[in-house]
């Protein structure tokens, strides 16, 4: 494992003092579940760390004007036992995180900024309209979690920024809306996801009046299936419009073969699951 | 928690320590931590050694230049092939019991001109830090020229395939021949014709390979180092250039063997270290490291076509078996030996020819594995029972019972089966054990069970001429010491010693001290392999706790003015049987034979069955001292639209001849449970082009505690056993009906069948739409 500065502010101004410099090879740092293996395998090679647990103005988790605000270094643990977290999906898919021990860890930010493929939080994020706060020396900005990931490891986040927290829109309460997520592994915990859904729908009556569906280990990227909703929003509810729907997913995901599963399967549970989840989802809200 | 059901339906007689849970005298040291694996041990001065490993599954190597790594500070040594020239390592036969050694069976220590796998060793270096020996490996520059490779069997046997080993890549062939099978087959009803494969898997024992290695004062060179075979203190020193009395293997206790610590591991690299040095050398492997480069399970392609009647009795059995031996020979023809043996299951067939090859690739060796070969058999003969079932229409439980073995009749290599044979008893018991079916949770939910029996060896093959040893004796306190060279591998090993020793000499467990896996300084005990310790070692620690029982009972026999007969030992108390009021302190009695000279300790051999090797062309004669014989069932649900497969509920039950400790032997069929789990459903070192494409625990999965059912174990107890108290051996047993019996549940589940383990959901549904669209 290489040498690297470990640095431990306590405040955030520190932190973004530390990462001021703009330099790639100086990192922040929360959980280091994937940091850390990153380094001993020689995959990542910073010089310096940014330790951001200690820094308490990135914890906790807040309702402000109907927004929830997640803390950036809130770990998965803490998901499963924030009353505010009682979003479906956020709740699956933290419950199938890794395994207890990384789930003591890990951070949401960090899961973000990971920005993988099979990233199992993102999915739920994206149909929630998840917001990214971003801040450094130069300023505060908020992405949509959908722009802010780029690619495999890839993000809009600059060297010298953090992720202060995460922010979610407020549900409209006149309307029934349920979430859910789904993960696909080849054990019931601690994998890699094959694929993962997450749906989010609002009913209006026997209507479907929006959803958002997205997926997980199929692209480069998690993605949205706006195809796929675009046939259910404003629909009546029928399995004939699921099944629709489900199809045009599995036609708008891009998968690959890997050691896991072929992306012919890949594009299969696609469209089992997002025809499950589209289900759930529907009978949850009645 | 144990679900262990014990029911004493032999009604063997009540013992007082043996048969009984109790606490194992390894376990307060294991629970607190307190106990040291060879990788726990420090010296002073000590070095750190890596090795570096072929980029290649198969190349030349044009050159090997260490002068960057050598001038590294920190670095003291960095070994090639040069420093220790023309060496070979031994590989077939742990222990070197044996003489016959087929050409090419040797290893070179470390790779000169040639590698013949992905990982293959080619230069260590010893470092003050791990640190730096890491930092070096990648300063040393070697020159590869890439060779064509061979990565299947069956490309390896085509005519002109590259050559991984002289002279035609065939490592192994056995043919076992009984009765006319051909013929035979032409009286058949039906014949059923199938092939299964098997894949790659990995021990993945918590504790890597690790060892520390230096020279005592004496020029002897010490190894401390997680093994299953002490024996190979002759290899080292065959491969080392030393005599045989100037090699000690220290052992430690071993954190999970399962075969995978059969071979030698790091012995070499740090032993050489350590001699070039002359300081000690300590190496413990990476877990990427030991996925890499140690020993993994034979993928095997078995093909069976066998000929029944129409209501279901077994004629006719022609069995071929291709083993994928990776790049060197290592136990590959034992390995395949085993499968050949076990070829047709528990079942009786008169008429069986079985044709079996191991052959070379450029793939990761390959070697032992619990269930040796055996359990790869198992899991074609069970899934093909259950196929013929289904080609006669008939209960797959029934035309198991119509066809099982029955004590005094044969193997395929012609054996006659002694003792009890409770296949029908454990095949019920498993079975019924499964309870109330569950009910599928939504429409597209399928429930299905499977069973699986099994029949299997323990002890080593006879022509091996296998012994133990044992020391038992007793101080003047009246407390017991054991010496015997056991490795223990997690499975209580030492402790069935000492609950032997306890019930013979009435000695309390807390009064007994094991010293074991010493190859100097503990009486060779042999390899903890094959099933074995518990029946030799056992035997050997039996045998010498009787004749300390003998002397000292025949001097209280005198005192207590009876017949020695009637004398028992118990609670450190020598009494007479029928009157315990009559009696001595077993301390007393000692001081009465100190003072007397008589001998309060003991030195035992003990001789399993010798024969001779099997006929090369028939493969007829005797083979294994005797089989434990069980069954496995499990409860699976199956996802119709995704193959998704769990394990529901999951049965062992064996006829383990007498248990010494009952609490140990469900923990070993539990973890025979889990690991079969993982073979069926789960594990897959998948080598693609020779490369290990999962190279860590994050591609490799292992079940996890979600995936595996609480295990019920039921024990039954023939008492017909060849080990101590007619004990049968379960270590590797236990694992072998599982994979199958998993295999077995998910085909009743979708109507078809994998032939290809593991049941990844792919493949399942795959399978599944095959049986829709028909």
């Amino acid at each position: 494992m290489r040498d690297f500065d470990l640095l431990q502010p306590k405040t955030l101004t520190a932190a973004l003092d530390a990462l001021a410099p703009n330099d790639p090879a100086t990192r922040p740092l929360a959980g280091g579940t994937d940091m850390i293996v990153d380094i001993r395998s020689g995959r990542a090679a910073p010089t310096a760390l940014v330790s951001l647990q200690e820094v308490a103005e990135l914890r906790g988790i807040k309702r402000e004007n109907g927004t929830l605000q997640i803390g950036a270094a809130t770990t998965l643990a803490e998901f499963l036992t924030h009353p505010d977290l009682a979003h479906q999906a956020l709740y699956q898919a933290a419950y199938n995180f890794a395994n207890p021990m990384v789930r003591n860890l890990a951070t949401i930010a960090g899961n973000i900024n990971s920005a993988s493929p099979a990233g199992d939080m993102l999915p739920p994020l994206l149909v929630l309209d998840a917001q990214i706060e971003l801040v450094s020396k130069s300023g505060t900005r908020l992405v949509a979690l959908d722009q802010f990931l780029l690619g495999p490891r890839k993000t809009v986040r600059r060297a010298d920024e953090v992720i202060a927290s995460i922010r979610i829109p407020a549900l409209r309460p006149q309307s029934p809306v349920s979430t859910g997520f789904y993960k696909l592994g080849l054990r019931q915990a601690d994998a890699i996801s094959i694929i993962s859904v997450a749906v989010r729908l609002e009913r209006d009556g026997d209507t479907i009046r929006d959803v958002r569906i997205a997926l997980g280990a199929v692209a480069p990227r998690p993605i949205r299936a706006t195809g796929a909703e675009a046939v259910l929003r404003g629909q009546p509810f029928s399995e004939n419009a699921l099944k629709e729907s489900a199809r045009i997913a599995a036609q708008e995901c891009a998968p690959i073969d890997d050691l896991r599963a072929s992306a012919n399967y890949r594009r299969r549970m696609i469209q089992v699951y997002v025809r499950r989840m589209l289900e759930q989802t529907w009978n949850k809200t009645l | 928690m144990i679900h262990l059901d014990q029911p004493n339906i032999a009604d063997l007689p009540a013992l007082r320590h043996i048969g009984k849970p109790l606490p194992r005298i390894d376990a307060m040291g294991k629970v607190t931590g307190a106990t040291k694996y060879a990788g726990d041990y420090t010296m002073p001065n000590m070095l750190h050694a890596r090795v570096l490993r072929s980029k290649y599954p198969s190349a030349k190597i044009q050159s090997v230049n260490a002068a960057r790594a050598r001038a590294l500070p920190g670095v003291v040594a960095v070994l090639t092939a040069d420093d220790l020239p023309g060496s070979q390592v031994a590989t077939d036969i742990p222990g070197v019991t044996g003489t016959a050694k087929r050409a090419g069976t040797d290893a070179p220590v470390l790779a000169s001109d040639r590698v013949r796998f992905m990982g293959e060793a080619i230069a260590i270096v010893a470092a003050e830090t791990p640190e730096i020996a890491q930092q070096a490996l990648d300063l040393i520059e070697v020159e590869y020229e890439p060779l064509p490779a061979v990565y299947t069997p069956e490309e390896a046997m085509q005519p002109g395939a590259p050559i991984v080993t002289e002279p035609d890549n065939i490592v192994a062939r056995w043919r076992i021949v009984k009765g006319d099978a051909e013929s035979a087959m032409k009286s058949a009803d039906v014949i059923v014709e199938r092939t299964y494969r098997t894949q790659f898997i990995d021990h993945a024992y918590l504790e890597p390979e690790a060892g520390i290695a230096w020279v005592d004062e004496n020029g002897v060179l010490t190894i401390r180092v997680s093994t299953q075979v002490v024996e190979h203190f002759r290899s080292i020193a065959a491969a080392l250039q030393l005599p045989q009395n100037k090699v000690h293997i220290m052992g430690a206790m071993v954190g999970g063997g399962f075969g995978g610590k059969e071979d030698i591991t790091v012995e070499l690299f740090i032993g050489l270290a350590a001699l070039k040095t002359h300081r000690p050398v300590k190496m413990v492997y990476s877990r990427e490291e030991s996925i890499l480069a140690h020993c993994k399970r034979h993928p095997f392609t078995i093909t069976h076509k066998t000929g029944v009647t129409r209501n279901g009795r077994l004629l006719a059995s022609q069995v071929s078996v291709m083993a994928d031996s990776g790049a060197y020979v290592y136990l590959s023809p034992y390995v395949l030996l085993y499968a050949s043996a076990a070829a047709v299951g528990p079942y009786k067939v008169n008429h069986v020819s079985v044709d079996a090859f191991a052959v070379a690739t450029n793939n990761t060796f390959t070697s032992a594995f619990r269930g040796f070969g055996a359990a790869q058999a198992c899991v074609a003969y069970e899934q093909h029972m259950d196929e013929i079932a289904r080609a006669l229409d008939m209960d797959p439980r029934e035309l198991r019972r119509l066809n099982y073995v029955q004590a005094g009749d044969t193997t395929p290599n012609g054996q006659a089966i002694r003792g009890a044979v409770w296949l029908d008893e454990c095949a019920k018991r498993a079975w019924d054990a499964l309870g109330e079916m569950s009910e599928p949770s939504s429409p597209h939910i399928r429930i299905g069970r499977g069973l699986a029996s099994y029949m299997q060896s323990y002890g080593r093959i006879t022509w091996f001429h296998d012994t133990s040893q044992a020391w038992v004796g007793l101080e003047m306190d009246g407390s017991a010491v054991i010496r015997c060279g056991v490795p223990d591998i997690g499975g209580g090993q030492m402790n069935t010693l000492a609950q032997i020793t306890a019930e013979v000499l009435g000695v309390p467990m807390d009064r007994i001290t094991v010293y074991s896996t010493d190859s100097a300084l503990t009486p060779l005990a042999g390899t903890t392999t094959a099933t074995r310790q518990m029946y030799m070692s056992g035997n050997a620690t039996y045998q010498a706790a009787m004749a300390v029982r003998k002397t000292l009972g025949d001097r209280a026999s005198q005192h207590l003015e009876c017949e020695p007969d009637e004398v028992d030992f118990a609670d450190s108390t020598v009494f007479v049987k029928n009157d315990p009021s009559q009696n001595i302190s077993l301390t007393a009695l000692i001081a009465m034979c100190a003072a007397e000279g008589l001998p309060r300790a003991n030195l035992s051999l003990f001789k399993a069955p010798f024969t001779d090797k099997l006929d090369p062309e028939t493969g007829q004669g005797d083979l294994f001292p005797d089989y434990t014989f069980g069954a496995h069932a499990v409860e699976v649900s199956v996802d119709m639209e995704t193959g998704e497969v769990r394990v529901l509920k999951s049965v062992g039950c064996h006829d383990i001849g007498r248990a010494i400790n009952s609490a140990a032997a469900a923990g070993q069929i539990e973890g025979g449970a889990a690991m079969g789990l993982g073979y069926a459903l789960t594990e897959d070192v998948q080598i693609v082009n020779g490369v290990t494409i999962t190279p860590s625990f994050a591609e490799y999965l292992l079940p996890t505690a979600s995936d595996i059912p609480e295990t019920r174990t039921i024990i039954l107890e023939s008492g017909t056993g060849l080990g101590p108290f007619g004990a049968k051996g379960i270590g590797e047993p236990c694992f072998t009906p599982v994979a199958p019996a998993i295999a077995n549940a998910v085909a009743k589940a979708i109507g078809s069948r994998v032939h290809q383990l593991p049941l990844t959901p792919e493949r399942v549904l795959e399978a599944i739409d095959q049986s829709t669209h028909v």
